[in-house]
């Protein structure tokens, strides 16, 4: 049994990350943007969330537990941002594709967030492993800790609060995005552009700010990832690309209603520590290949879901209409 | 047919519209914000315009980069570039490397062009490759060792080749029959791709922690080295690639269809053309050049397979021949520079413990960047908005009045410049000209003379039988009147003489 | 009596070197329905654009309840009260009524609440007799509701003076009663009403007032109780003005294209057009008139096999050509040329030169030279695969010749297409399509956007294909040109075919009537004989003379 509840813990934890990561693209991508660099962007909010917690960290003679916790997610955040930002004014303003942009900007986000990584763990001196130590702590606290609720408590209340803001957030764009005039808004400029320029609506400024957030969203996966996943601990590993990509695949997956990017993180998690745990759990051994198997089902699954998307013609589960294109308004 | 009648509902009417027709007043005395600067589409640009503005665009990325290699590492410029060139090319094998990297990439980008040409956004390259490189390493791992070395070589090209396309025409098909989204698809099949590959390495591997080489002591499989190069076949391999799509882009039907597909899809059914099965035979295509890649990952370069194989190549390639835009030459200056930055960061690396691996990442996404910017200012140029304008003709008779001299001054040099450049810009487009003619009738002469040889041939094979009837015209009969003839007679159908004898009086009623 | 809602002052505008409105100046007063009235290329939406802000006037000055104002965008158009519902609606699909309609309103305008505006809707609907379903989605509503929902968007704003374009285009006539019901009650309201349209009979019922504008120039503005639908057609079309384009004599053939009973559907679903039959005779220029959308776009469309006919028969010389693709007409050797309306988007393709868009459609064909001393062989086509490569030195020698025959203005044969001015574009397009030598040509306003001498050029292209025994459609929109040009005319009126008339007796007035739906000679002519129009004006002696040229070339041909 305990087995199955550390399954299930991870999960939540792991799908937190792809939740965050998921959330922001979602924002991102209903303004009409897609944006490939959703790697990019976790992982220079990775880098830059640890880096601010490990130096404050470090550098400070005292700590302020509330600095210790707001330093991390205002750089985490900042990281990302400044990646959507950078997309979004070379899609928006300079009219670049906005495949191709994208795509430089994973590269870019990757190439910082990991060299810049080793190059703060060199200047620590640990070459291979720093810890933010007393960051990833608060992070970690949670309310189990507290009241030591036996199962319960572990499956539901053991988890830092990141996981709840998660939650939180996913509810909180719902609500915005169907019920404020903001929200609606975005929607149009997502669905159709043009209208939404007729009807008086600052088309380009809704994409920048919502590329923007959307990536900030997206760097405070990254920063949670490293954070309260590797508890402070910053190993250079392909893990946090890996993980960008489940998040544009969860996009996908949940057609792009945060609301189902909640459980579909959870499940997408699940799925991918179900050959970890699955044997202890069960007793049943799996073959060595299987967890490359269960790591392709979210991506199948996907796949399947976008030729779906066109048989069943529900309109409310396909992509925004005006998704990928650049829109110029046309001179008169 | 309900007449308008004042009831007691009207009020929370007259409300509502109150509030908004209140805004009628302000909205008449505001004048609406004019805009600082106007963006203008360019109507035409000269190829020494563009070149200049991508020249600029290269040289702020390589400022930028020696800045930030400066600042990490503490070098200054002249150590660093001595660095990166050491890196790329001091000894055999890292030119070697070099040039690995180069014609992986080169290959890579040429698969892509096709596709990107009738605008369907294969992002999902890096999938094709692992596929190619699967399917080639199956053969290699099971049947190598009994084959002759020019089988299996064959064999899992063609395999390899089969597999990248098959990846690539799945998404394909659904983009043509059922309108899927192919930038989403192609994305999500390269992971799909990675997890077949880590799932097959992880059931050769058993219970070892890795596969090692296949094959290493019969060297199965494995490409030989030519002309002395162990990636001597590759570089073959990617001339031979470059050369092929240059000319099946240029030069044939297919290549034709392509073209005005990706032009305007409308005058492509319009003129007849089945865009759906363009779109999957095209794509087709470049899946399985990409799967031939794979291919040659896994017999000429690793000899083994490992989901990592290509590294990042199938995403940079993608990069590589949008910059181009479908130019050949440019693709192979391109990946040339970008494989030289790859090997030089190596080079810097090694010497300083001040960097790493991924360097490079950060030194070409900083060059794809400007690459990617630098594309508005060809194709757009700036105008002032009336404000600015206003503002400036404003300053300048304030200015006119205080001192006129400078004025006159500015003047006068502002139309030396514009003269001189004007010059310069004659001179260039005279020049581009001349040479676009000398180079067009260049290879246009080569080319042509090639294809016409190849038709002698194939016409005399052809003609051999009976089968295609020749209509025989004396030179000098070649006057107007008979071009409609046969204009004619080449628009009918190869039915028998009497139905076109038909068709001919109806002509001439 | 009621003071002017709004003012036009020598409003002129320009568009290059086409003058799309010139010194218009007249009045729409406050809670009247005014009737826009004029034929295409008039000026009227033009002029009614930038009422609503999305153009600019060049010269003279708009005035809104007595005040001068500048309308530079459709912002500002909406704080003046104005509200223009187009013919392409701007919807939001996946939205519902309410969503699109508080769609861009500010939390200075209203406080956001779809409950709040829905209720507001439904007062509005209530009030003016709409009905519309506040929760709907867009793409579960018909066509005519889509239209009801932009008039209550646009009311909801606050509008007091509304713009419909063409609004009775896309109704049935129940709807279309419905709607004028609606405009009753708004203009009791107060609120003034400016509808373009070109249906006289809708004019006469549901306008106050009539403004007539005829290419850009403002003709006249009458009331609608004291004139009647001939005096509106002849302030319509004028005078018919002597164009001076040769008109060479039929040579009487059999009909190369026969059209019988033809039903095809247009791309939203509805009919296009409904169970029309006609001629195309070879030697013969057929012209098509009628207001543009009344289906001469899906009529040229399917017989050029890129439409699906829904039911009915084309036949090409006997063989019918229904459900081959654009490819199979071709492949079947149809010597058919379509020439479309769009030019860029459809006819060439805009980024290539002119050489490749010559081999458009023949870039399959390789007919190989072969040299043997002085002769030259040609083979006859070969099967596609044989030969990959495209034959461009054959194209370039047909590119070059075109650009001889038709003076077409290019730097060279390898110039993008998109770069040569309008007139030198459509050149390519014509010289291409003849070059085929097709024996029946269907051209869709060839002449749109040209200037006068590209225009010219065209009519002697076309009469000299005429000449050479070809059959022509020509749809076009100038009736002038109609009149001077064509042999017969055909008027097509919301796709039913009104009549054929020969084009030397008749008179525009007659034309205009029937374009509008006035006139329908169908039910006038009594006897479908082979190649007879029924004019109103032609007498016994003329019908008795055509017949028996009919009857002589039916014996010359012995079938």
């Amino acid at each position: 049994m305990t087995s199955f509840v550390a399954w299930f813990t991870s999960s939540i934890v792991y799908g937190t990350v792809i939740m965050y990561g998921a959330l922001g693209e979602t924002l991102t991508q209903k303004s009409g943007q897609l944006n490939l660099g959703v790697p990019g962007m976790v992982y220079l909010g990775a880098f830059a969330g640890f880096a601010g917690g490990f130096m404050y960290e470090k550098t400070a003679a005292s700590t302020n537990e509330f600095l210790l916790v707001l330093i991390p997610l205002l750089c985490g955040f900042g990281g990302g941002a400044l990646g959507g930002l950078l997309y979004s004014l070379m899609t928006v303003v300079l009219k670049a594709n906005q495949n191709v942009t994208g795509l430089a900007l994973t590269f870019l986000g990757v190439g910082i967030g990991t060299f810049g990584g080793i190059y703060v763990l060199a200047d620590a001196g640990f070459l291979s492993f720093a810890t933010a130590r007393e960051t990833a702590a608060l992070f970690n606290m949670n309310i189990n800790a507290y009241i030591e609720a036996g199962v319960f408590g572990e499956m539901f209340l053991s988890y830092g609060f990141m996981v709840y803001a998660a939650i939180i957030l996913a509810i909180v764009m719902f609500i915005i995005m169907r019920r404020t005039r903001v929200g609606l808004n975005l929607r149009a400029v997502g669905e159709s552009p043009a209208t939404a320029d007729a009807a008086g609506i600052n088309v380009n400024r809704y994409k920048i700010v919502a590329s923007t957030i959307g990536g900030g969203i997206c760097g405070l996966g990254g920063m949670v990832y490293v954070i309260m996943y590797g508890h402070g601990g910053w190993t250079t590993t392909n893990s946090i690309e890996a993980l960008g990509w489940l998040a544009v695949a969860l996009v996908i997956f949940s057609t792009w209603k945060p609301l189902n990017a909640i459980w579909g993180s959870y499940l997408f998690a699940f799925l991918f520590w179900f050959s970890n745990y699955f044997p202890t759990v069960t007793g049943i051994v799996l073959p060595t290949y299987a967890p490359y198997l269960l790591q392709m089902l979210p991506y199948a699954v996907t796949t399947i879901m976008i030729v779906l998307f066109n048989f069943r013609k529900k309109k409310e589960n396909q992509p925004p209409a005006a998704l990928g294109l650049s829109y110029f308004r046309e001179e008169r | 047919m309900r007449k308008f009648s004042k009831t007691p509902q009207e009020a929370p009417v007259s409300a509502g519209a109150a509030a908004v027709a209140a805004d009628v007043n302000v909205g008449a005395k505001k004048q609406k914000r004019q805009p600082l600067f106007r963006v203008i589409k360019r109507g035409t640009s000269s190829i020494c315009h563009g070149l200049f503005i991508r020249l600029c665009a290269i040289g702020f990325a390589l400022l930028v980069i020696l800045l930030f290699l400066n600042g990490v590492t503490g070098y200054d410029f002249n150590t660093i570039w001595e660095l990166l060139f050491k890196g790329a090319f001091d000894t055999e094998f890292s030119v070697n490397m070099w040039l690995n990297s180069t014609v992986m990439l080169l290959i890579i980008s040429v698969a892509l062009a096709p596709a990107f040409k009738m605008k369907f956004w294969n992002i999902g390259a890096q999938g094709q490759v692992l596929m190619g490189a699967l399917l080639a390493s199956v053969v290699m791992w099971y049947f190598a060792e009994d084959m002759s070395y020019s089988g299996s070589v064959f064999v899992m090209l063609l395999f390899g080749f089969l597999a990248g396309g098959l990846w690539a025409f799945i998404p394909a098909f659904c983009k043509a029959k059922l309108g899927t989204n192919e930038t989403l698809f192609t994305l999500m099949m390269n992971y799909i791709a990675i997890q077949l590959v880590a799932c097959t390495v992880r059931i050769w591997q058993g219970g070892n922690t890795s596969i090692g080489l296949i094959n290493p002591n019969s060297e199965a499989g494995w490409l030989a080295p030519l002309f002395g190069n162990p990636y001597g076949a590759i570089i073959l391999i990617a001339a031979i690639v470059v050369v092929f799509m240059t000319i099946y882009l240029n030069r044939t039907k297919h290549g034709f269809e392509i073209t005005v597909v990706g032009d305007s899809p409308n005058t492509a059914k319009y003129a007849g053309m089945n865009t759906a099965k363009i779109i999957m035979r095209t794509v087709f295509i470049s899946g399985a050049i990409c799967g031939v890649v794979g291919m040659l990952y896994v017999s000429g370069v690793e000899h083994t397979l490992a989901e990592t194989l290509g590294g990042s190549y199938g995403f940079t390639a993608i990069i590589v021949a949008w910059t181009a835009k479908f130019n050949p030459v440019v693709m192979v200056l391109v990946s040339m520079g970008i494989a030289f930055f790859e090997r030089g960061a190596v080079g810097i690396r090694n010497t300083t413990t001040q960097l790493n691996d991924y360097t490079s990442y950060i030194l070409i996404g900083i060059l794809l960047f400007f690459l990617i910017g630098c594309e508005f200012f060809v194709n757009y140029k700036i105008v002032p908005g009336e404000k600015v304008s206003e503002a400036y003709h404003k300053f300048r008779a304030k200015l006119e009045q205080k001192a006129p001299w400078l004025v006159q001054g500015c003047a006068w040099c502002a139309a030396a410049l514009h003269k001189a450049s004007a010059t310069v810009e004659k001179f260039f487009t005279t020049a581009e000209n001349k040479v676009k003619g000398m180079a067009g009738k260049l290879c246009r002469g080569a080319l042509d003379k090639t294809v016409e040889a190849v038709e002698q041939c194939a016409f005399r094979i052809v003609l051999r039988g009976d089968k295609y009837k020749t209509v025989v015209y004396e030179k000098e009969e070649h006057a107007p009147s008979s071009p409609t003839a046969a204009e004619d007679a080449s628009a009918d159908a190869p039915e028998s003489a009497v139905c076109e004898g038909e068709k001919e009086e109806v002509r001439n009623d | 009596m009621a003071e002017a809602a709004v003012s036009f002052k020598n409003i002129t505008k320009t568009f290059g070197e086409v003058v799309a409105n010139r010194d218009v100046t007249f009045d729409v007063k406050k809670g009247e329905i005014l009737a826009l009235l004029g034929e295409n290329g008039s000026g009227k939406t033009t002029l009614m654009n930038m009422l609503s802000g999305i153009y600019y006037p060049d010269h003279g000055s708009i005035e809104v309840n007595g005040e001068e104002v500048t309308i530079r965008s459709p912002k500002d158009a909406f704080a003046l009260g104005i509200g223009m519902v187009h013919q392409h609606f701007k919807l939001v699909d996946v939205f519902t009524a309410v969503e699109n309609t508080v769609l861009g309103l500010t939390r200075k305008q209203e406080k956001y609440s779809l409950k709040a505006a829905a209720r507001r809707m439904k007062d509005i609907c209530d009030k003016y007799g709409f009905e519309i379903e506040p929760k709907k989605k867009i793409y579960n509503m018909s066509v005519s509701e889509k239209q009801t929902l932009e008039i209550v968007k646009v009311l909801y704003r606050g509008a007091e003076i509304l713009v419909l374009d063409e609004p009775t285009a896309v109704l049935t006539p129940q709807e279309t009663e419905k709607l004028f019901n609606v405009m009753r009650n708004m203009r009791e309201d107060g609120k003034s009403i400016i509808i373009i349209t070109h249906k006289l009979n809708e004019v006469m019922e549901i306008s106050d007032r009539v403004a007539v504008l005829r290419k850009g120039e403002y003709i006249g503005t009458v009331n609608t109780a004291d004139t009647d639908e001939h005096e509106l057609t002849d302030m319509m079309v004028g005078r018919k003005t002597d164009l001076n384009i040769r008109r060479t004599e039929p040579t009487g053939e059999k009909p190369l294209l026969e059209i019988r009973d033809l039903v095809v559907k247009n791309d939203e679903g509805a009919v296009a057009i409904d169970g029309m039959s006609f001629y195309i005779r070879g030697g013969e220029i057929l012209g098509v008139a009628g207001i543009s959308g009344c289906g001469q776009k899906e009529l040229c469309e399917a017989i050029a096999g890129l439409r699906k006919v829904y039911k009915g028969e084309i036949n090409h010389m006997g063989d019918s050509i229904i459900g081959l693709s654009p490819k199979a007409i071709i492949e079947k050797g149809i010597a058919m040329s379509f020439i479309p309306e769009d030019r860029l988007g459809m006819g060439l393709a805009p980024s290539l030169s002119v050489t490749d868009n010559m081999m458009l459609k023949d870039y399959k064909n390789a007919t190989l030279t072969f040299k043997e001393g002085d002769a030259e062989h040609k083979a006859k086509k070969l099967p596609a695969f044989l030969w990959p490569f495209v034959d461009r030195n054959r194209a370039r020698k047909k590119a070059e010749e075109i650009i001889e025959e038709l003076d077409i203005v290019t730097p060279s044969t390898e110039t993008p297409v998109r770069r040569l001015s309008g007139g030198n574009v459509q050149k390519v397009l014509v010289g291409r399509e003849m070059q085929a030598g097709p024996n029946v040509i269907i051209t869709a306003y060839p002449v749109r956007g040209l200037d006068i001498n590209s225009s010219y050029t065209i009519y002697d292209i076309l009469n000299a294909e005429k000449e050479k025994g070809t059959g022509i459609m020509y749809v076009g929109e100038d009736l002038d040109v109609l009149l001077a040009l064509c042999d017969k005319i055909m008027v097509i009126c919301h796709g039913k075919l009104m009549g054929v008339v020969h084009a030397d007796k008749t008179t525009k007035e007659e034309i205009g009537l029937m374009m509008t739906g006035a006139l329908d000679l169908g039910a006038v002519k009594t006897e479908k004989h082979f190649g007879i129009a029924s004019d109103t004006n032609i007498d016994e002696e003329d019908l008795a003379a055509m017949r028996q040229r009919d009857a002589q070339t039916e014996e010359e041909e012995g079938e």
